[in-house]
């Protein structure tokens, strides 16, 4: 015969579960990565009441795996739009903004053209000039900064990535080893946590096998397999050490840049640095190239008062400094290469004159191939590629000299215009060296001939391929900035609405709703109370039995 | 649709913070008058507004050369006024030196109120901008253009006698300054253009004149031919300073019309910059208020719906 007595108390007992966790839950209803549980309840075999077959956590991995790629999307334009930033609020600043600067310079040479026997115009246009090479120097640094933040970044988030793997690889043996239902859910919980945090450095995908997680990330480079995690690092760039690359563990030269982006931090961090960061000191190395180019031309068909009847020719007000040649760290071989910018035909004598017009805002690869081929030599922003064999070249407006054996393999990275922001300077301090007069003799001190020239330099077009004056290229290189920021705000937007909208979805399905848990709560009090009342039945039953007897 | 209830809080929240954030972005656009546009909120105009500025900031500083060549206009005109009345002064002499009956003595008198003209005239060609650099030497600003030269030899009645010659001591042309886009201007009147140069300049004449009326016993016919002669060269004198008063005064004409040109061109400019950069005040306090009372609603919405809970009936 069915007990009665045992079947009440299997009710009470499940009601007392499905109690517990009711209170489990109220109790995370605010703890991040809380997966709520339920009950499973089924009869037993007839007589045998109940059971709790399992406390389920209801997670959804789909709707985890679409929130934790919605993360790494959101997070892979989040990082650009923020960096960004640092360059869009300097480049629109009034007042130290290189705009204005190029502005007050120029308005200031046509002071000294109104009065060019006088001292006093000639110091605020030196003046000027320096206020302007200060200018351009704090462009420059300001994108260094970001450059060394963006490393900063890089290296923490390689530090959290291997630690986020160590993590998940001790918490899948820990589950491997965990039999208790409570615990095993608190420590899936945990690592479905652990998952989230790593979606926010890099994509990331799951492969579930029975209750162990194998990750791989970016385009499917193993992250951890059941045993161990296999760690990334960083290391310097091979052409430039104050850049930090991250490197894929195991194979050596194996790099992400914008090319393999790994999306998430890593990516955006990564494609900001190639796509924005660089080429911002190229563009604004060109337009200081230009400014001290046309400037110094103009200065060498003047002439200046030295204290003689002839005066002097004028000299150069601006310097640029070098053009950056990196060798590869792994060259082998004892080529040696000198770059410099071409003395072409632009302008009036002056050494060195610079060929504007051919000068690009680029980045190139010199490869030696060997034999008689010689080497290669590929633009990076178009990928277009040439070959020669010649010891000297003159190429887009910048001349190579090969010096050293060629050893096949060798490479060098060159950046013409990248480093002409950060040395840009101004080499003279006499106010008298501002070239107003014509290069006739004598010198006069009230002929102001040769500013048409110098104030010419504002109007010349002879960047970008003869399209832009200064300003000009300096206006579509902010313009390019502005509207890839534009981008990235819509982007970053959108990306952050997807990213909530998944998440909420995940966390609708699996998070802890009060009033739900308040129904419940009245409900298995209601079970407890019942199968309590079905005890007390029969006990009476029992009771009235045992009267009956006596 | 279930709603977890963390959600529900976090989603309140979110909405809270994105209106009390485009309420103090409003407020600020209004205490500061500018829309505070940047590159990536509008590209476009953004660049728009720093060429704009750079075109302001040049049009500025065309209208301050203006103002500066303007300065040297107006001086050089007083001192074209001033060798006009001296000219006049100088030929009344000559006409009045020509008088048959007047004895050297005569002659000798009037010949010292010359030499008086004479040093005026001087400094009048020698005169400067106020900061020292001479008006009329061309690009030699630094030395003055109207030098003592050698001295010069006449016979009067025989007998040698010596005056002064000037040279010129500057150059042709003069400084051009830029005036507004494309357009230069410039002072461009030089001694040589107003007394000539050379031999028989007009400053030449003039002294010979005096020195031979200056000579004891000059008779009337010696001083005669060399009046002529000075006679001859004030009537081109005189042309040459009225014409270089017509130049400036064209210039100085030009200035006024390029000054009304660019205040009207930077009154332009300055609607189009304002229409980009200011603060639409209309549009900002309505939609200031609108959002005021959105803030409210959802306040007074979020505090009613998060007292409604089922824990509320459980006793």
């Amino acid at each position: 015969m069915p007990d009665i007595l045992y079947i009440a108390s299997t009710g009470v007992a499940a009601a007392q579960t499905a109690i517990n966790v009711t209170g489990q839950n109220i109790a995370n209803v605010s703890s991040a990565g809380y997966v709520r549980e339920k009950i499973s309840q089924t009869s037993a075999i007839v007589g045998q009441g109940t059971q709790v077959v399992a406390v389920s956590r209801i997670y959804d991995q789909f709707l985890a795996s679409q929130a934790s790629s919605a993360i790494t999307t959101s997070s892979y334009s989040n990082i650009q739009y923020g960096q960004i930033q640092s360059l869009n609020s300097i480049l629109t600043d009034p007042n130290a903004g290189v705009s204005p600067a190029l502005s007050n310079f120029f308005n200031s040479l046509q002071t000294v053209a109104n009065n060019p026997a006088d001292i006093a115009p000639r110091e605020s246009a030196l003046g000027a000039a320096k206020n302007l090479v200060s200018s351009v120097n704090y462009l420059q640094k300001t994108i260094d900064n970001t450059n060394v933040d963006v490393n900063t970044q890089l290296t923490q988030s390689v530090t959290r990535i291997n630690d986020y793997a160590n993590q998940i690889v001790t918490l899948n043996k820990a589950i491997l080893g965990t039999k208790d239902q409570s615990s095993l859910n608190t420590l899936k919980d945990q690592r479905d946590a652990v998952i989230t945090d790593l979606s926010k450095e890099i994509k990331v995908s799951v492969n579930q096998q029975g209750d162990q997680y194998l990750v791989s990330v970016g385009s499917g480079i193993p992250l951890l397999d059941s045993t161990r995690s296999f760690p990334m690092r960083v290391s310097s760039n091979p052409f430039n050490p104050v850049q930090i690359d991250v490197v894929i563990s195991g194979t050596e030269n194996s790099v992400f840049t914008s090319k393999n982006s790994p999306g998430g931090l890593i990516g955006g961090l990564v494609e900001f640095r190639d796509n924005i960061l660089n080429p911002a000191s190229n563009k604004i190395g060109l337009v200081a190239l230009g400014l001290a180019t046309e400037i110094n031309v103009a200065q060498s068909k003047g002439r200046v008062d030295n204290g003689t009847a002839t005066g002097a020719v004028g000299g150069q007000l601006f310097s640029v400094g070098n053009i950056l040649v990196s060798a590869n760290d792994f060259n082998a071989g004892a080529t040696n290469l000198s770059v410099s910018f071409d003395t072409g035909t632009f302008g009036a004598p002056i050494s060195p004159e610079i060929n504007l017009k051919n000068i690009k805002s680029d980045d190139y690869t010199l490869k030696v191939i060997g034999g008689s081929t010689g080497y290669s030599v590929t633009n990076n922003t178009t990928g277009q590629s040439q070959t020669f064999n010649s010891t000297e070249l003159v190429l887009d407006g910048f001349k190579i000299s090969i010096t050293g054996a060629l050893t096949t393999g060798d490479t060098f990275r060159i950046s013409p215009t990248a480093n002409v922001a950060r040395n840009l300077s101004l080499v003279t301090s006499d106010p008298r060296a501002i070239a107003a007069a014509d290069n006739s003799s004598p010198f006069l001190s009230g002929d102001n001939r040769n500013m048409a020239n110098l104030l010419a330099a504002q109007t010349n077009k002879n960047l970008n391929g003869g399209v832009n004056n200064l300003s000009s290229s300096f206006n579509q290189f902010i313009s390019s900035i502005g509207s890839q920021s534009y981008q990235l705000k819509v982007q970053s937007t959108f990306d952050q609405t997807v990213m909530n909208k998944t998440s909420q979805a995940l966390d609708n399905y699996s998070g802890v709703n009060l009033d739900e848990e308040a129904s419940n709560l009245i409900r298995y009090q209601q079970a407890y109370q019942a199968s309590g009342k079905v005890m007390q039945i029969a006990k009476q039953m029992f009771d009235s039995l045992l009267n009956m007897a006596q | 649709m279930r709603i977890s209830t963390s959600n529900f809080y976090n989603n309140t929240t979110n909405q809270l913070n994105e209106l009390q954030s485009s309420i103090s972005n409003l407020s600020t656009q209004v205490s500061t008058g500018k829309k505070g546009i940047t590159p990536q909120d509008d590209p476009a105009a953004a660049v728009k507004i720093l060429s704009l500025t750079q075109v302001q900031s040049m049009d500025a500083q065309y209208a301050k050369n203006r103002v500066a060549l303007n300065n040297t206009l107006g001086v050089a005109t007083s001192a074209l006024d001033s060798m006009l009345n001296n000219l006049q002064n100088i030929n009344e002499e000559i006409l009045s030196a020509k008088t048959g009956s007047y004895s050297a003595q005569d002659r000798a008198t009037i010949a010292t109120s010359l030499k008086g003209q004479l040093d005026t005239m001087i400094a009048l060609a020698n005169a400067n901008d106020g900061a020292g650099n001479y008006l009329f030497s061309g690009f030699n600003v630094a030395n003055n253009p109207t030098a003592l030269s050698t001295s010069a030899t006449t016979l009067v009645g025989g007998t040698p006698v010596n005056y002064d010659t000037y040279a010129y001591n500057g150059t042709d042309s003069s400084a051009q300054i830029q005036v507004d886009t494309g357009r230069s201007a410039g002072l461009n009147v030089t001694v040589k253009d107003l007394f000539g140069s050379g031999n028989n300049n007009f400053l030449d004449l003039l002294s010979k004149t005096i020195a031979v009326m200056n000579a004891p016993n000059n008779t009337f016919a010696e001083a005669d031919t060399a009046l002529t002669d000075l006679a001859n060269s004030f009537k081109s004198t005189f042309d040459n300073v009225l014409l270089a008063q017509s130049k400036v005064g064209i210039t100085q004409n030009q200035i006024v019309e390029l000054d009304i040109i660019g205040t009207q061109r930077n009154n332009d400019t300055s609607k189009v910059l304002s229409s980009l950069e200011d603060t639409d005040y209309n549009k900002a306090l309505s939609d200031l208020a609108r959002q005021q009372v959105q803030l409210q609603a959802a306040q007074k919405s979020f505090q009613q719906i998060s007292s409604l809970s089922l824990f509320n009936y459980i006793n």
